[in-house]
């Protein structure tokens, strides 16, 4: 009973128990000897309550006293003390806004029904990597074999249909088709009505569900839209269930506002071997892990590979969580900033401890005393934890403002360039946020105190009474160590900040090749029926492009070309430097061998596409007006295409013949475009350009963008308004129903193609700045407290003819040697992690020496000017006074 | 500290003890067993909750410990007395108890 009991006593604070734990045990045991019976088991009830509430009352008697001792204590220093506090609130601050983006992005939850269960499925090549879609009869495959799945489920990538119905202008809505699995996979219920079914499915597209937003838009939210009829790209529909807004969120259906079914039935014409367009889901069986999943499909992918070699075979399946492939672009943008985060607050952490430890070396006599006196150790111990949480307190009080500023900063940033970040509004200071920020407190308090309490308990009676008033602390190892660790972290944050700079500067600096100023463009949209129709059902996924496409492009040109204000006026399916998904296509040259790799990519364009763009074309011509439909099929090649595959030689008049589709006919080559740079990272690579009105009628879903999405480009003076009204009138004159987006100048379209890089530059930056200011606190303090404590000698050294400058250069020295020690291990750490800066950081080059250089330059000069301060203070000294007192 | 107002209202094990030491001096087990049968078991303190309360009242000089004791008594019982500033805090507490009740009398004879 009594060690029983004496063991529970372990749980009050070591004083509490020296003083009073003998009278507990004696009177617990006097109650045990007088209980019997039930009443002992009561009496253990009653004293293991009494004993936990006691020693939870004690503690924190014992805590609460401890901090306020420990905060009367810091208030002597309240200079140094303010800086720690703000140095912690800027390190947990920053960690806190960087977990609530996280929050909102990499760990966000998918609005669905059990989202952890939810997969994408995807096809990639067995010898590459990516995530591609899938061929539609893959899926009936999988469905009827794989016993992983509890449901799995077909999609098409949304597009632009028509839609038109009594009361509404025909306008353009995005549309998906879905197998009939989609919804109730996803768990979501139909707002009103209901979902597909296999019957619906079977019986074709004459049924369409809307968004619950295009309901309320378009239909006043009128309940009796169930059984309304729609025209889709011409097709009669009948509406049989809105879907609600919490698919909204949904990244797969994004902007969908009108589904149709997809036909599963193994006869049906969407099952095919021909395309793979179809994006597949599924949600994992109870109890199946993902590996069991995977291992499953790439079993199925190996079968398919045997039994369709042609289609199949080079080919594999796997599953990634849902929730991993709608954040994977954020990945790469909070994984950084998080590592950069952590790195400041370590750094903060440095600093603090610093200050601790220069505080614990000028309590050195007392503590020893103390110690000798017969204070517990344990004690000394707490009292010197304290002195770390009595900053990390306010640290963290302070941090929550600092947090909510970083959150808007990231915020205003990510709106700025525009990352395009979806759920904006779920960042922000909640409670998981805050439990976590209080957490990241405590973390800090306990780093920051622990090496001075631990020095502290082990301070050696004699040698610290023999020890001056200040002790030597700041010159122990550990006090260096740590300004040097600080300095190698702030280093590898600069480090990449500078990397990414540099890599801008590199970009702002590429020979372009062409003038994007003052071209101005518009993305037109020629998906509706007027231009472009379904193709018939045995080409599933395919397009009819109509002879309307070249004749609605000639006569907006005529049209445009006519106005004043336009210099000139032409269509592209591209822009340079500005991405775009179109794949290239392997072709032949008449009289050259065949080779796999004669590949390159391909671009329609009208006449005065080049001449607009500012792009010379040195030999033959240009494609012009008379290429028109119906006259022999021409091409122009770039410079690149002459070099990579001719050998340099001159390819006017030679013929070339685009691959896999029985509709191309040969190309005669009429001329040769200069290179000009087409992405940021690559230059020129070798390109084929058509005339629009050159091209088969027939186009797969991955082609139909380079047909029916052509770039309007001008070249004009006028202001933004005034051109968006020529483009508009001019349009209208020809199709009153086609909507005109906003007119966009060429430079900022390519601008928006590096807005997640420079938004990443932004925030790199501005976290290694200030790393580089806690890292120059940090340093600061130390060469100060080397000041105070060496005074006395500085004093001597003076009164022995030591000037000025001697002083400073001594001072300087001893801090320089920190700094670079930290710059080399920082830089050394930077070159071992360089993989990891290829993978996370956008477009630079590792081992770039302009940025190292760059990088050590700023760091040098900020530690110089940190030391600086303190040197100066010791050289300002008198001698006499230091020595008088000493 | 010399208002007794300050320290109110006591928690119930302070006025406990306070009220346990008013006729005399006792040792720990002797005000667990005082207090237990003043109120009939209804209130019964676990040494944790006694010797916690007791640092308190010893902090703030509501109590003491004295080194007489009653001859051939267990030398390591260590012995309580309230003091005059106990006293009072404690007269202060049953004031503010009285009126308490004397309040809650009239309000239920008024229902």
């Amino acid at each position: 009973m009594r060690r029983i009991y004496q063991l529970l006593l372990r749980l009050f604070p070591a004083e509490f128990r020296d003083e009073y734990g003998s009278e507990m045990t004696a009177v617990f045991l006097e109650q045990d000897r007088r209980a019997a019976g039930v009443a002992r088991l009561g009496l253990w009830g009653h004293t293991l309550a009494d004993l936990s509430l006691g020693a939870l009352q004690e503690a924190s008697a014992t805590a609460a006293s401890d901090l306020r001792h420990a905060f009367r204590r810091l208030r002597a220093q309240p200079g140094l003390t303010a800086v720690a506090i703000l140095s912690l609130a800027v390190g947990i601050g920053a960690n806190t806004a960087i977990f609530s983006v996280l929050q909102s992005t990499v760990f966000a939850d998918l609005p669905f029904a059990d989202p952890k269960s939810l997969v994408m499925i995807w096809t990639r090549p067995l010898r590459g990597d990516g995530a591609g879609l899938n061929y539609s009869a893959d899926f009936l495959d999988w469905r009827a074999r794989a016993r992983s799945f509890a449901q799995l489920a077909l999609f098409t990538s949304p597009e632009r249909f028509t839609l038109t119905s009594d009361g509404i202008y025909p306008e353009r809505v995005g549309h998906q088709s879905v197998s009939s699995a989609f919804f109730p996979m996803l768990g979501v219920r139909p707002r009103l009505g209901r979902f597909f079914t296999e019957e619906d499915a079977l019986a074709g597209e004459t049924t369409a569900l809307i968004s619950e937003r295009y309901w309320h838009q378009r239909f006043g939210g009128r309940p009796d839209i169930i059984g309304r009829k729609i025209v889709l790209d011409g097709a009669v529909e009948t509406i049989i269930g809105v879907v609600p807004p919490a698919f909204d969120a949904g990244w797969l259906s994004k902007d969908v506002d009108v589904w149709g079914p997809i036909n599963l039935a193994p006869s049906s014409d969407w099952i095919e071997r021909k395309i793979r367009w179809l994006g597949a889901a599924g949600r994992l069986r109870q109890g199946v892990t993902l590996p069991q999943a995977n291992a499953e499909l790439k079993l199925i992918a190996a079968q398919l590979a045997e039994t369709y070699p042609r289609s199949n075979r080079g080919w594999t399946t796997f599953a990634e969580p849902m929730r991993d492939a709608v954040n994977s672009q954020w990945r790469f943008i909070v994984v950084p900033m998080t590592a950069a985060v952590v790195f400041v607050l370590l750094i903060a952490c440095a600093n603090v401890t610093n200050l601790l430890l220069a505080r614990a070396a000028t309590r050195r006599r007392e503590l020893a005393l103390r110690a000798a006196l017969g204070a517990a150790r344990g004690r000394l111990r707490r009292e010197l934890l304290a002195d770390g949480f009595a900053i990390a307190i306010p640290g963290a009080l302070l941090s929550l403002p600092v947090a909510w500023a970083g959150i808007r900063l990231f915020l205003f940033f990510a709106d700025f360039f525009p990352v395009g970040m979806p759920e904006a509004g779920r960042t922000g200071l909640s409670w998981p946020v805050l439990a976590f920020s209080a957490a990241i407190a405590v973390i800090a308090a306990v780093l920051t105190a622990l090496a001075p309490a631990w020095m502290g308990s082990r301070i050696n009676l004699t040698e610290s009474l023999k020890d001056g008033e200040h002790g030597t602390v700041s010159r122990s190892p550990l006090r260096k160590a740590l300004v040097v660790g600080e300095f190698a972290l702030t280093m590898v944050l600069l480090t990449s900040a500078g990397l990414m700079i540099h890599a801008t500067l590199r970009a702002r600096a590429l020979t372009l090749g062409f003038q994007p100023d003052p071209v101005v463009t518009v993305e037109l949209d020629l998906y509706g029926p007027r231009y472009a129709r379904q193709a018939p059902k045995r080409d599933i996924g395919m397009r009819e492009v109509q002879p309307t496409v070249p004749r609605f492009i000639d006569r907006l040109l005529a049209s445009l070309r006519e106005e004043p204000n336009v210099q000139s006026a032409a269509l592209g399916s591209a822009l340079p430097m500005v991405p775009t998904p179109i794949p290239g296509k392997p072709f032949r040259i008449a009289g050259i061998a065949p080779s796999p790799d004669h590949h390159a990519g391909l671009a329609c364009v009208t006449s005065g596409y080049f001449e607009t763009l500012g792009i010379p074309v040195p030999s033959g011509r240009a494609i012009g007006g008379q290429d028109r439909a119906g006259t022999p099929w021409v091409a122009m090649v770039n410079q690149a295409f002459v070099q990579c595959f001719l050998g340099g030689q001159n390819p006017i008049g030679q013929t070339l013949t685009l691959q896999g589709d029985p509709q191309e006919l040969p190309r005669r080559i009429v001329g040769v475009v200069a290179d000009h740079r087409s992405t940021r990272r690559f230059g020129a690579s070798p390109t084929i350009y058509m005339a629009y009105g050159h091209q088969p009628a027939l186009i797969p879903g991955d082609y139909q963008s380079f047909r029916l999405r052509p770039q309007l480009l001008i070249k004009t003076r006028a202001s933004a308004a005034a051109i968006q009204k020529t483009v508009q009138d001019a349009v209208s004159r020809i199709d009153s129903a086609l909507p005109v987006p906003s007119v966009k100048p060429l430079v900022s379209r390519i601008e928006e193609d590096t807005a997640s890089q420079r938004f990443h530059l932004w925030l790199l930056t501005l976290l290694a700045g200030l790393a580089l200011l806690l890292a120059a606190v940090g340093i600061g303090g130390l060469m100060h407290n080397v000041v105070v404590e060496r005074l006395p000698e500085i004093g001597v050294r003076m009164a022995l003819g030591a000037d000025q400058r001697n002083i400073i250069g001594l001072i300087l020295r001893g801090g320089m040697i920190l700094a670079v020690s930290g710059l080399l291990l920082g830089t050394a750490s930077t070159l071992a992690a360089q993989r990891l800066f290829a993978r996370f950081l956008f477009g630079v080059t590792p081992v770039d020496p302009a940025a190292l250089t760059g990088a050590a330059f700023v760091l040098l000069l900020v530690a110089a000017l940190a030391c600086y301060w303190p040197a100066r203070r010791a050289a300002g000294t008198d001698p006499l006074n230091v020595l008088r007192r000493s | 500290m010399t208002d007794p107002s300050e320290l109110l209202p006591l928690p119930p094990a302070a006025f406990h003890i306070l009220i346990s030491l008013g006729d005399r001096d006792r040792h720990g087990y002797a005000i667990l067993q005082d207090v237990a049968e003043r109120t009939g078991g209804a209130f019964s303190l676990g040494p944790a909750t006694l010797y916690t309360n007791i640092k308190r009242l010893l902090s703030q000089g509501l109590i003491e410990e004295i080194s007489a004791r009653p001859a051939l008594d267990d030398e390591r019982r260590r012995y309580y007395r309230i003091t005059r500033f106990g006293r009072r805090v404690a007269r202060a507490e049953l004031d503010r108890l009285e009126s308490a009740v004397r309040q809650a009398k009239a309000s239920l004879a008024r229902g």
